[in-house]
């Protein structure tokens, strides 16, 4: 790595001033994006600030039918916590499905979704339920919160502190796992309301989306079959040596309807 | 081969307790000259315009992890080597040379109703997704 | 140059490191406990896992400024007072181990997995192994050696 100033912040506020104040640094939690993207030297922070051990960034609970959890909440304290898995299994699953152990007990949902890899697996799940962004600024809606390839709708110096997820009637996550890396090839959730059904696509395009269509056709009819007629647009998705931009459009769909079959037999 | 319970190996105590001497673990004086390196990985991809390695880490060259075999049976089917009076064989890693031939046997065999009867490794989904696809409009 | 403080398998231990100095170089190279291994340096292969505050983590992966005030454990301190730790000695028994070099962070990881789970089924011990990658004996052992851990703990 480059050499750069390490500073454990002692609050959220210093880190935020200090953020602000110095552009070229960059903040660190569990590093698991991060310090293998130093490692290879392919950033070179000014300084990292540490907010990792934050108070103010941890926490799991559900208030007002929400369910809050802390940014710097560790992937598997989602997947064991009881009140995870009481409230929102689905999460608690997809949590489990990240990484690898060694991985899960330092990556945080916070970074996670600050850093928005599209083949990550919390995004669609902030996506699928329509959950809050709570920045050190303001709140952010996830229909306005990523923006395509590594992008969000994050200002230098903004930082994540909690995520605020919308309890649901039912939700499941699907993934179909590279088989290298571990990411998802496609990771498809899908989650209802009273009014609504929302499905979210990681993995296979530039960035998480809705799939729109399959949104209209389940609310219809709440069934895999509903889905098979459609099809998203080869042409908007990734192609890379490990697979083609059609394969990972089928796979779209077969993993979407699985993710339904998971949700109507949860 | 052997049951879960053979004769531990005087090794072992030293490698288990993390007192192994690895050339990692020792930095004598004049002791790396110039060391070379032969692709160490198989399919390993480079991009033809640039040359840069496409497969530089296992994040995009797969491993096989615990899980991927989940048991090995043993099966005894002796076939002495014509070559030598013994009818014997290599051992060791010479082994593994009939696992990829095996794989492609099987994988073709499954593909076989499908009309496909050529298809080279690697078999990734992708692959098989599009030779299945081509067949079945082809 | 910071200065941390950190307990290694028991022992106290005050240094100077740079930001950027790895968990793992401080622990080869200053503390001279080579048991962790660098295998892979692109956090996949597991060889690095040591115990940080009771929890399994890949030591390449986490500057040593991170283990400021941290309890660290590596394979060096899971045997005690001579005698081997029940995963250490279940690798012996099952012959689950060829070359060595992946095994000090395989047992750290089987280690840990058992702490969180104590009689994992097979399925829950591939999960839990997905972080540690061996090349020579393809797990079938391991996998053994985990299980008769898990009944020698009870």
């Amino acid at each position: 790595m480059f050499e750069f100033n390490y500073l454990q912040a002692k609050s959220l506020s210093e880190a935020a001033t200090f953020v602000a104040a110095h552009p070229d640094a960059k903040l660190l939690a569990g590093g698991m994006t991060l310090l293998p993207t130093l490692k290879q030297r392919l950033a070179q922070p000014s300084h990292l600030v540490d907010i990792g051990g934050l108070p103010e960034l941890r926490g799991i609970e559900v208030k007002d039918g929400k369910l809050a959890l802390g940014a710097a909440t560790r992937h598997h304290e989602v997947a064991a916590s009881a009140v995870v898995r009481q409230a929102l299994p689905a999460l608690a699953y997809l949590a489990e499905q990240i990484g690898d152990p060694q991985v899960r007990n330092r990556g945080t949902i916070g970074g996670s979704v600050a850093n928005n890899d599209p083949a990550a697996d919390y995004p669609a799940a902030v996506l699928a339920l329509g959950a809050t962004i709570v920045t050190t600024r303001r709140e952010i809606a996830a229909d306005d919160f990523f923006q395509g390839l590594f992008s969000t709708a994050l200002k230098d110096g903004e930082i994540v502190v909690r995520l605020l997820f919308p309890l649901p009637q039912r939700a499941a996550y699907v993934k179909f796992p590279h088989p290298a890396s571990g990411y998802a090839m496609t990771g498809v959730f899908v989650a209802t309301t009273k009014t609504s059904i929302r499905v979210a696509v990681t993995g296979a395009g530039p960035g998480v989306f809705r799939w729109s269509a399959a949104e209209s056709a389940l609310a219809k009819k709440l069934d895999p079959s509903a889905l098979d007629g459609l099809a998203v647009n080869a042409a908007d998705m990734n192609e890379d040596f490990h697979a083609t931009r059609e394969y990972r459009a089928n796979l779209v769909k077969v993993m979407a309807k699985r993710a339904v079959q998971k949700l109507l037999a949860s | 081969m052997s049951d879960a319970h053979a004769a531990n190996r005087r090794e072992d105590l030293r490698l288990i307790t993390g007192r192994g001497r690895y050339t990692a673990d020792w930095s004598l004086p004049g002791q790396l000259h110039a060391s070379f390196l032969r692709s160490d990985r198989a399919h390993a991809l480079y991009d033809p315009g640039s040359g840069q390695l496409l497969t530089g880490s296992f994040s995009d060259y797969f491993m096989p992890r615990a899980g991927l075999i989940p048991d090995i049976r043993l099966n005894d089917h002796p076939v002495p080597s014509k070559t030598n009076v013994l009818g014997a064989k290599g051992v060791g890693e010479s082994g593994c040379t009939a696992s990829l031939p095996t794989l492609a046997n099987a994988t073709l065999d499954a593909l076989w109703p499908l009309g496909i009867q050529h298809l080279d490794m690697p078999f990734t989904p992708s692959k098989l997704w599009h030779a299945m696809q081509a067949a079945k409009t082809g | 140059m910071t200065k941390i403080e950190l307990t290694v398998n028991g022992k106290q231990y005050s240094r100077e490191v740079e930001g950027r100095t790895l968990l793992v170089d401080l622990i080869r190279d200053q503390l001279g406990l080579t048991g962790t291994h660098v295998g892979c340096d692109t956090s996949q292969c597991g060889c690095c896992t040591v115990h940080v505050n009771g929890r399994a983590i890949k030591s390449c992966t986490m500057l040593a400024v991170q283990a400021n005030g941290a309890e660290v454990v590596t394979i060096e301190g899971m045997a005690q007072n001579g005698k081997l730790h029940p995963v250490q000695q279940a690798f012996t028994d099952c012959h689950a181990l060829q070359c060595g070099f992946c095994t000090p962070g395989m047992i750290m990881a089987v280690a840990a997995l058992l702490k969180d789970n104590p009689h994992p089924s097979d399925e829950e011990i591939y999960h839990g192994l997905e972080g540690n990658l061996c090349r020579c004996t393809g797990y079938i052992n391991i996998v053994k050696a985990v299980k008769q851990a898990a009944q020698t703990a009870r």
